[in-house]
């Protein structure tokens, strides 16, 4: 119960971190998402359930804040990436590190494949672009700063 | 035992993701539902609260500063001011006389930027000021040098969330100040902001003024938008395609006035 009540807070944190200071992160326009990290990180360490739901609703409340266009995209995509790490759980340090980073990576790209193809299937801008200038982007530069934040907390490390 | 406690584990999960995702498919087939709108209300509401401690502190530090370069920008606006009026008078007189219909007031309601949030996709930031204030939907949305900024697209009693203009889902009618040509202005991820479609025989060249058309009821007209930069044809030359240096700065944006 008590790791419920911490986790949650520290959701919430990061919830409004990313909102008040996400944009101070912007390079070029390219915000990393700093919810994933936190949800693949307590999915690999915690709780596949809690990051499921916490997933769920801290994306409800992020494209509540933030969203000019559908709600609910942002849920849909951390719940399900919380369900991925959480099938990893308690068994990442068993893995070679290459393959954790190849899993990281998967789970990140998931979630932009969710959050900015979906939002942008109905905009005029062309795939390639989409692809090439926001979601490999935005994967590769949250990878960067999900590694850091991992090797710092030990993630993965047996 | 062990398999099967495993077993049922991964099962659990599973049922919880599928609830989860059909949650979520509910949330977005039912986005303008009066649910979803009240419980979006909620977490603007909300949100407020955590971000006034912050603001409180930050007025603190830049107040004095911000009050000299309003005395100064005030002294500079109050000379433009007396100009402007005496043109306008003229202006109201001559049309007045030509027959011309009054042209529509509109009264501002200042907002402080609560939290901007600029992603490539989608671009929007809070303000401080609701329903209760006077804002409405869809009201447009300046900076104090009376810039297009966005427009009101969610509203809760004390916050209201600013779609800016370099959301992909942005559209406004503009016009260019020099050869009056109207177009669509909207945001593209390779040319920036663009005004599409102009056709061949549009005299635009770069450094045009490019200001709102006042084709909706949106925005009025005369609001400056930013310079034209380049225009490039598309369509084997039928029309020009113009592409446009907004004038606003989003990342200096610290109050805005919305317009009522």
């Amino acid at each position: 119960m008590i790791d419920i009540i911490k986790y949650s807070l520290l959701g919430f944190l990061v919830l409004t971190f990313q909102w008040m200071l996400g944009d101070v992160f912007s390079i070029y326009g390219i915000t990393p998402s700093f919810l994933v990290i936190l949800i693949i990180y307590i999915g690999l360490t915690h709780s596949q359930l809690q990051a499921i739901w916490l997933g769920f609703i801290l994306g409800f409340v992020i494209d509540s804040l933030t969203s000019t266009d559908l709600l609910g995209i942002s849920a849909l995509a951390l719940s399900i990436v919380g369900y991925l790490a959480g099938v990893f759980h308690a068994r990442i340090g068993r893995i070679p590190v290459m393959v954790q980073y190849l899993l990281y990576t998967g789970f990140i790209v998931v979630f932009f494949i969710l959050t900015v193809m979906i939002t942008l299937q109905d905009s005029q801008w062309a795939t390639g672009n989409i692809v090439f200038l926001i979601l490999l982007p935005k994967t590769i530069y949250t990878l960067g700063l999900l590694s850091g934040i991992f090797i710092l907390l030990r993630v993965g490390a047996e | 035992m062990a398999t099967k406690v495993l077993a049922v584990s991964r099962y659990k999960s599973l049922v919880n993701l599928l609830v989860a995702i059909a949650l979520s498919l509910i949330i977005i087939a039912s986005n303008g539902s009066r649910a979803i709108l009240q419980a979006r209300k909620l977490v603007l509401e909300t949100s407020v609260y955590f971000y006034l401690p912050s603001q409180w502190i930050e007025t603190i530090f830049t107040i004095e500063k911000d009050y000299l370069e309003l005395q100064q920008s005030h002294i500079k606006a109050q000379i433009e001011l007396n100009k402007f009026k005496t043109l306008n008078k003229e202006n109201q007189r001559l049309r007045n006389m030509l027959g011309f219909k009054g042209e529509k007031e509109f009264d501002v309601i200042p907002a402080n930027v609560l939290s901007d949030v600029g992603s490539q996709t989608m671009n929007s930031m809070t303000v401080d000021q609701g329903s209760e204030d006077g804002v409405e939907l869809l009201a447009g949305v300046v900076d104090a040098k009376a810039q297009l900024v966005g427009k009101v697209v969610a509203l809760s009693p004390n916050t209201a969330l600013v779609q800016l203009v370099n959301d992909k889902n942005f559209r406004v009618s503009v016009r260019e100040m020099r050869s009056r040509d109207v177009g669509i202005l909207s945001y593209t991820l390779k040319k920036g902001y663009v005004i599409q479609d102009v056709p061949k025989n549009a005299e635009v060249i770069a450094g045009d003024s490019v200001v709102t058309s006042g084709f909706s009821d949106i925005f009025p007209e005369h609001l400056f938008v930013g310079w034209v930069s380049e225009i490039s044809p598309v369509i084997e030359d039928y029309v020009k395609s113009v592409q446009v240096d907004l004038a606003t700065d989003f990342n200096r944006l610290e109050e805005v006035l919305i317009l009522k």
